[in-house]
């Protein structure tokens, strides 16, 4: 059996942090769930996941932010930030800042979808 | 008074009047007597001292004085007698005119009966037959009299007849001259004027002067003027009652000196009192039903200004008024009053009437007014809907009193009632308009927030999605996990119904809603976390985080709920462009500071509100943002207000402001 991802999950809102952990959950490992960015730079140097994913929108500190944060520390450090919606501002701006991927939340999109981005990514290094 | 020299001119014709006025008394003795009927320097210096300033009286007085001397040296009375004679008359003359001027404060034209009464006591009692005690004692030392009380009694009738005969008719007189302006008089009272004058003279002459003396003239003769007075005092007053009585004393005098008429039976003394105790019991009541005939006349006149103005006021006012008779159930009503409540010119009038007509939502709470204001004898204020015969419903604004009548009857409802149609449709537009104006200001909310909002409303959708996914992704399984593919399914109903509630909000602030609020209980912590759920991108979008710090207890408010949720979104999303460095951290609190009411505080941490804005934050057009227009906190205010809460704004210690709005409880 191939060892599952250890994620950590940044995601403020309560019912979308349930939906994407059950998502994450049906092939990887969710080692934390944080509602905010701050935390999530906190978790993310604490626990050492294997990916970090980071909702674009996050209270305080929010996604992009954590983002440079997390990679300038770790440089290594794999962060897919997810959205809701399609923004190739955003996207620009997540892979400027260190981000190795930029995805939907949304499920089921053929091979660029969240899970099988992780599993690219996780493949690449293991 | 005017000028020195015109006083000086009033002196001097006080002196002159007051000598011929002496010469006229000695003229009015008895041929075979000293007795001097009548005394007209008494009422000629009483009238100055009534009339001119007090500080003038030692002028008026010292020329009496002098104008007497004179005319004593002229007839060669020992100068002694004459000065104490002088002497007397001034004592006399004052304490008359103090004892008036004191206690009777009425202006001439309006005299009482109270201070007819006392000017009776005053100058036809107590100052003559008072001062008459000193006046028969040096009449009598200086050998002018030989009886002691005879001479008491002889002046102090002499100058009590003086003072209800003459006094009167000097002081109207002189009021007819220099004060009152002149009356046009209509040719019919003319006419009844002369009528009587005629009447009155030519009676005098019959009765004083042609009949002759003796003991076979009938004592009835006297009543025979009584009438024509009656009609003087009736119908003249009490300037045709002093007229008539001067008049006819002097025909009296005139006629017993001349050994006519019905007081020449005895002896010339008895003769003369006589005559004055006709004069004075004749003039006195007479004069005192002058006085009341007036009184009376001047009260009719002043009711009936008093209605007239009232209904002047009812007029411009478009007032109707109306009295109840609440045990008779009889109501009178002003005429505009009829059609107002929907009633026929003619149709009988009761209570039942007006009640018939009011709208029946109405009915319950206007009678209940009225019959509070009944209980406790109070007043009431009620505003109700009247049916019209055409079916239009008119708004009466109605506003009653109820009095209990002197006398023992029962209470009187005493009201107003005032059409207010068109007050309440300028109301009922101005609430449209407001609602309006309201709508539109939640609707360019919601627009300010499209983009955040729309990320939001995908949040659930996206959460939806993932759930089915992870559902399908389970029955792929060969032996599906039934307890997991079950809660996933759970979630997604739960996510639905939220995403429902959440769009059910929005389409209720966004509807167009009219001008009556849709008032229920709300819960305010239930509007705080539905505005927290739309302004949750928009903070974000701040880099603001919110917490909601809400009171588990906090009790329900009567309210309109759409209303709350605009007024904590306006005062959230203000809290986010107001913070812009620094912690950015916006608390929603809730709880109460007494029982009777539920406190709302929305804190941020941003820039506060400069000093000089705190005052007119809540004014229209008031704004900080530069694309505000200003209407925010306007309309926030007038939200709190119809709900009978209060908002208001303060500076925080360290940094940023607080919003406080506190909301009547629901008990």
């Amino acid at each position: 059996v191939p060892k599952r991802p250890r994620v950590l999950l940044a995601e403020d809102n309560a019912e979308m942090a349930k939906a994407l952990g059950r998502l994450l959950a049906l092939d990887c490992e969710v080692v934390g769930t944080v509602p905010d960015g701050s935390a999530a730079v906190e978790a993310a140097h604490r626990l050492q996941p294997d990916v970090i994913v980071l909702d674009v929108n996050l209270p305080g500190v929010n996604g992009l932010e954590a983002c440079r944060q997390i990679t300038r520390v770790n440089p290594d450090a794999k962060v897919i930030v997810v959205t809701a919606m399609e923004d190739s501002e955003i996207r620009q701006r997540s892979l400027e800042l260190g981000a190795s991927a930029f995805v939907s939340k949304m499920p089921g999109k053929g091979d660029d979808d969240l899970l099988s981005t992780i599993v690219r990514l996780c493949g690449d290094h293991s | 008074m005017g000028t020195p020299l015109r006083t000086v001119g009033y002196v001097a014709a006080s002196t002159v009047g007051y000598y011929v006025a002496t010469q006229i008394a000695w003229a009015l003795c008895f041929p075979d007597s000293k007795v001097s009927l009548f005394f007209p320097p008494h009422a000629v210096l009483l009238c100055v001292l009534l009339l001119v300033p007090t500080r003038h009286w030692w002028a008026y007085v010292l020329a009496a004085v002098s104008a007497h001397f004179l005319a004593t040296q002229q007839a060669q009375w020992p100068t002694l007698y004459a000065l104490t004679c002088e002497a007397f008359d001034a004592v006399k003359c004052v304490s008359a005119a103090v004892g008036i001027r004191l206690l009777i404060k009425s202006p001439l034209r309006a005299i009482t009966l109270r201070d007819a009464t006392l000017f009776v006591l005053i100058a036809a009692v107590l100052v003559p037959f008072g001062t008459a005690f000193w006046g028969a004692s040096f009449t009598v030392s200086y050998g002018f009299g030989t009886h002691y009380w005879i001479e008491w009694r002889n002046l102090g009738i002499s100058n009590a007849v003086t003072a209800v005969v003459l006094v009167p008719v000097f002081l109207l007189g002189a009021h007819h001259l220099f004060v009152r302006r002149p009356r046009t008089l209509s040719s019919g009272r003319v006419l009844e004027a002369t009528l009587l004058g005629v009447a009155t003279v030519a009676l005098g002459i019959f009765v004083f002067d042609r009949t002759p003396a003796g003991p076979n003239t009938s004592p009835a003769l006297l009543y025979t003027p009584i009438p024509l007075l009656i009609w003087a005092a009736l119908r003249f007053g009490l300037g045709g009652i002093s007229a008539s009585m001067l008049i006819m004393t002097f025909q009296a005098i005139y006629g017993t000196m001349r050994g006519h008429g019905p007081f020449l039976a005895q002896t010339p003394v008895e003769n003369a009192t006589a005559l004055q105790l006709f004069l004075l019991v004749t003039a006195t009541p007479l004069m005192l039903l002058a006085v009341v005939i007036e009184e009376e006349r001047r009260s009719k006149e002043a009711l009936r200004e008093n209605a007239n103005l009232m209904g002047l006021a009812a007029e411009a006012g478009s007032l109707s008024m109306w009295v109840w008779d609440v045990s008779g159930n009889d109501v009178w009503m002003t005429e505009p009053g009829r059609p107002l409540f929907g009633l026929e010119p003619d149709a009988p009038l009761d209570f039942a009437a007006t009640f018939d007509r009011v709208h029946p939502d109405d009915r319950a709470a206007r009678e209940s007014a009225i019959e509070r204001a009944l209980q406790t004898r109070g007043e009431y204020e009620v505003e109700y809907r009247v049916q019209q015969a055409d079916g239009v419903a008119r708004w009466i604004h109605g506003r009653g009193r109820c009095v209990l009548p002197e006398g023992g009857t029962g209470p009187k409802l005493f009201g107003v009632s005032m059409d207010v149609t068109a007050r309440k449709q300028a109301e009922a537009s101005a609430a449209q308009r407001r609602a309006e104006l309201e709508h539109l200001a939640r609707v360019a909310t919601l627009g300010e927030l499209t983009t955040t909002l729309t990320h939001e409303l995908r949040q659930p959708l996206a959460a939806i999605l993932m759930h089915a996914y992870v559902g399908a992704r389970l029955l792929d399984a060969s032996e599906p996990d039934l307890q997991k593919l079950r809660s996933t399914l759970a979630d997604i109903y739960q996510v639905t119904e939220r995403a429902g509630e959440v769009v059910g909000g929005l389409r209720a602030i966004l509807k167009r809603d009219g001008p009556a609020a849709r008032l229920n209980n709300v819960n305010v912590n239930d509007v705080i976390r539905m505005v927290e759920r739309i302004a949750h991108g928009d903070a974000n979008l701040h880099k603001v985080t919110v917490h909601l710090d809400l009171s588990p207890g906090v009790r329900p408010v009567r309210g309109d709920s759409v209303q709350l949720q605009q007024v904590i979104l306006n005062l959230m999303l203000n809290a986010f462009s107001a913070m812009n460095d620094g912690a950015r951290r916006l608390i929603v609190r809730t709880g109460s500071r007494d029982p009777s009411s539920v406190l709302v505080e929305v804190q941020d941490s941003g820039t506060g509100i400069p000093a000089e804005k705190l005052e007119t934050l809540f004014d229209p057009f008031v704004t900080s943002k530069p694309d505000g227009l200003g209407m925010g906190l306007s309309i926030c205010r007038s939200i709190i207000e119809r709900h009978g809460g209060r908002i208001s704004a303060a500076n925080n210690p360290d940094r940023g402001a607080t919003f406080a709005i506190t909301l009547p409880a629901v008990e």
